[in-house]
Parts: C-alpha cells; structure tokens; sequence
C-alpha cells in the first residue's frame, strides 16, 4: 500500500521490508542480502505516469519468507535463489492484478461525478477509502497466496528435482548485484556516468586494496562528500541571487 | 500562516488528507479521486451553498496527476485560490487553468528528484551500508528519504497555501535543477561504491582475480544492455537460465 495508496514513505521498499521481515524470522543477514538484490534492481522501475511497475515489495517480502520458512534446519541460499526466481514471477502477475484495479477504479471515478451532480458531497469524496481497500485487499491475498505457494513449490523443487538442475548459487547472486549496480549506474541518464562510475570504482577499490580506510570511514567519507557536492554550489548560487535581489 | 486555531487545523487536515492522493489511482483521471478527497471538507466550508460547492467539486473532479509529495504545494495555493473564487476577486476558469499549468511542471521536478535522484541514490548507498552487514541500513535510508520528502510536503503545503498561485515563481528562484544535476552524477558514483564493496568483500577467495575481471565485464555488459533498453528483469531471466546451464555443466562435465 505504501509503494502506491497511501504515504510513499518508503517503508515497502525492499530494502527496508527484506532486513525487517529477516530480523522477525531470526536471519538478519540473508535479509539484508535479499533486500541489497532487490533494492538495486527495482532502481530502475519509476513509477512516473500511469506506468505500473513490478511488484518488488511482494518479490522481497516473498524471498525472505520463503527462502527462511521452507528449510529451517538447512541454510538459505541455494532456496534464496530459487524463491528470488519464483518471486520474479509472481511479480509481474501483481503487477497485471494493479493493472486491474486500476481499471476498476475508473468505475469509482464515474461514480463520484453521479454522487457530486446529487449533492452527496462526503460519499463522493470518500469513494477514495474504498479505492484503498481494493489495494489493501490485493496486497494481503497475493501475499498470502504467493507464499503459500512459494514454500510449497520451493519444498517441491528441492525433493523432486535432479540435483544438476539448480540455478546456481555465489556467481550468480554476484552477478545480480553487478546487474543491480549496473541498473544504479545507467540511472542517471549522465552522459559521462561510465566514466564517473569507473573513476569512483577505481579510487575506492584502491583505497579497500591498500586497506587506506575501514569500511565505516569510506562510507562516511564517502557520504559527506557526496552532501557537500549536493549543497554547497548551490547554496552559494542561492545566496548570491539574494544578495543581488537586496 | 495567518488565521486562528480554526484555519491552520483545516490546512493540517488537508495535508493529513493528502497522504491519500492515489488511493483510487486510475487510467481515466489518475489522481482526481485523491484530490477531491483532500481538498473536499475545505471546500464545504468556503462553499456552504451546495451548487457552489458541486461546481467546486467538478472542477476539481477532472484530470489531475502530479507528484505525491509536491502535490501538497499545489492543493494549499488550490485552497487559497478557491477562497479568493468564493470572495469574487478570481473566475472559476483561473483557478482550473493554474491547476492544469502547474501540475505538469510539479510532477517533473517531483519526479526527477524523488524518483529519480534521492530514492535510487540513498538505495544505493543504504545497499552500501548493508553489504558492510550494517543492521541500521533501513533506517538510514528510511530517515534520509522521508526528511525532504516530509519537508516538501508541509513546508509546501504552507507556502502553497500562503503564496497562492504566486508560490510558483519562487521554485524558479531555487537551483533545483542544479541539485538534480548533481544528484545524477551521484548515482554512477554510488553505483562504484556498491561494485567495489562486492569485488572486496574482506575475505580472501581462491578465484578473487577471476572473479574480479568477470563481474567488472558483467557490469559493463549489463550497463550497455540497459542503454540499449533492455530491462532487468529480462536479463535476470537470462541470467537464472545461465545459471542453470552452468550448475548442469559442471556435474555432469
């Protein structure tokens, strides 16, 4: 609801949902894993428009569960893989379930001009709560649904499959971050975003090599500088346009 | 905000109320539903006559999308125009013309600095923070987020209100499109942070070297996928295809 009905605070994010949702079933680590994935590769869905994006709060909320509730006695991350795949999939059927809705609620908007033309002012304004509880309605039975499913199928998978038919496990959640980075990188539409990525690879990757800074002082040097550049150019064009105006 | 306790309660509600803009979010008007939602019990009480109020009402009840969070900016100047309306000293069609010419423009600079300027860069950076095995990354990046973005609500929603429709001339005064430049550079930026963070991680591999060479090749790969339009999802697919092939080559090789 958070991503589209109600707020945008953030708090659906993966990267907010993942780490929360493995710290409530007693693995921290894997959901901070899933929701770094998960946070770099939803970068590139904007929701601008009317487009509908995929739903990647349900894809973390679905890898997390799935992959810690499936196998508790068995480490996550053969299964984190497999869940991640079938959350992709489960994805995009929200997605069309949102299409859906949304089509439904120009049947609301129809109405609210019938109510307003009678001078039934409250009722036509709060036809808006009802367009809440369609998605609230969505998001609690495709989560349930999907991780039901989830688990079910992932059980499945592991018994029934040939031990060669696994999607593989470290390269290839090495390789979905580097997509997700790449994602991060192509953003920003920046003609020269290669050569600042590089750069900024490059310096940093020097700096973790000769071991120059721990990690919390890269981060924090890192952060400061990038506020700096943020504000102080144009905190200093701002006050000499009102020095001007004086 | 001048006004007794009265007034600046109503302009609270309104801002409450527009935390509701795209609950009924739909492909016909998109965000008309929200706004009648928000603006609706301010309306009622300029226009206590019912056919003024309904006219009110259908103005506001046609197309309308802008950003989420400078839509705040907008419903106060729509609030103080629409007093101005009741008064006699504006026409109805001003008030629906500064609505249409606005939102345009509001949803552009939301969306280009929310979308896409703060929200993938302090991901990246919360993703950073994570891969460091931080616990605290969601906060941060939920506190870092939700401070502009709770500033350009109410403080928007203040000045839209105070300002009328003549607020708009002062956003030009504010180097936003500077910032959002800046913030763009950023995010390639952030993107070599996260990289650098994967290809060392602090412990020692037996395959670092190789490792190393196939991500960097990767990333760039993908990079000029994306830009040729490409989504990630489909080279996820093709990745997890890959994965499979690979995973079955090596037990059976």
């Amino acid at each position: 609801m958070d991503g589209l009905a109600y707020g945008q605070f953030m708090l659906s994010r993966p990267i907010v949902v993942a780490p929360c949702l493995g710290w409530m079933l007693g693995d921290v680590s894997t959901g901070l894993t899933i929701g770094a994935l998960l946070e770099l590769i939803s970068a590139h869905y904007l929701p601008i428009g009317s487009t509908v994006s995929p739903d990647f709060s349900l894809a973390a909320i679905l890898t997390t569960a799935s992959s810690l509730l499936a196998f508790k006695e068995t480490k996550p991350m053969p299964f984190m893989l497999w869940a991640l795949l079938l959350s992709f999939i489960f994805a995009l059927i929200s997605m069309r379930v949102e299409i859906y809705l949304r089509q439904i609620n120009i049947g609301l908007a129809h109405r609210a001009d019938v109510l307003v033309r009678k001078h039934l002012f409250p009722e036509a304004w709060r036809l808006n709560l009802l367009g809440l509880g369609f998605f609230a309605l969505r998001g609690f039975l495709l989560t349930t649904l999907f991780l039901v499913l989830s688990i079910a199928l992932l059980q499945g998978l592991v018994r029934f499959l040939p031990p060669y038919f696994q999607p593989g496990t470290n390269l290839l959640k090495l390789l979905l971050l580097a997509l997700g980075v790449a994602v991060v990188a192509e953003l920003s539409a920046e003609r020269r975003a290669l050569w600042i990525f590089g750069i900024s690879l490059a310096v940093i990757s020097l700096i973790l090599w000769k071991n120059w800074l721990s990690r919390p002082w890269l981060l924090g040097v890192f952060f400061i500088g990038a506020t700096l550049y943020l504000f102080i150019p144009g905190g200093i064009r701002f006050v000499g346009r009102m020095a001007k105006k004086a | 905000m001048s006004g007794g306790w009265r007034k600046k309660l109503e302009i609270f509600t309104l801002g409450l109320r527009s935390h509701f803009l795209q609950s009924a979010w739909n492909f016909e008007r998109l965000q008309n539903l929200g706004l009648i939602y928000s603006l609706g019990p301010y309306l009622k009480r300029i226009y206590p006559n019912n056919k003024t109020l309904a006219a009110a009402l259908q103005r506001h009840l046609t197309f309308f999308s802008t950003n989420p969070y400078m839509a705040p900016f907008l419903l106060g100047a729509l609030a103080k125009m629409e007093e101005a309306h009741q008064k006699g000293e504006i026409k109805a069609q001003e008030v629906a013309a500064f609505k249409l010419g606005t939102m345009g423009p509001l949803a552009a600079l939301g969306d280009s600095l929310f979308w896409g300027g703060l929200r993938p860069f302090l991901g990246a950076f919360a993703v950073a923070l994570a891969l460091t095995g931080w616990w605290g990354a969601p906060l941060f990046f939920l506190v870092l987020y939700n401070l502009p973005h709770l500033l350009f609500r109410w403080g928007g929603l203040i000045w839209g209100y105070r300002m009328g429709a003549s607020g708009v001339a002062y956003l030009k005064d504010m180097d936003f499109q500077g910032f959002i430049t800046r913030l763009r550079r950023l995010m390639p930026a952030a993107a070599g942070l996260v990289l650098a963070l994967v290809l060392y991680p602090g412990r020692q591999s037996p395959h670092a070297a190789m490792l190393i060479v196939a991500l960097l090749a990767s990333t760039f790969a993908f990079f000029f996928l994306l830009r040729r339009g490409h989504t990630p999802l489909r080279i996820a697919f093709v990745l997890f295809a890959l994965g499979f092939l690979l995973e079955f080559l090596k037990v059976k090789l």
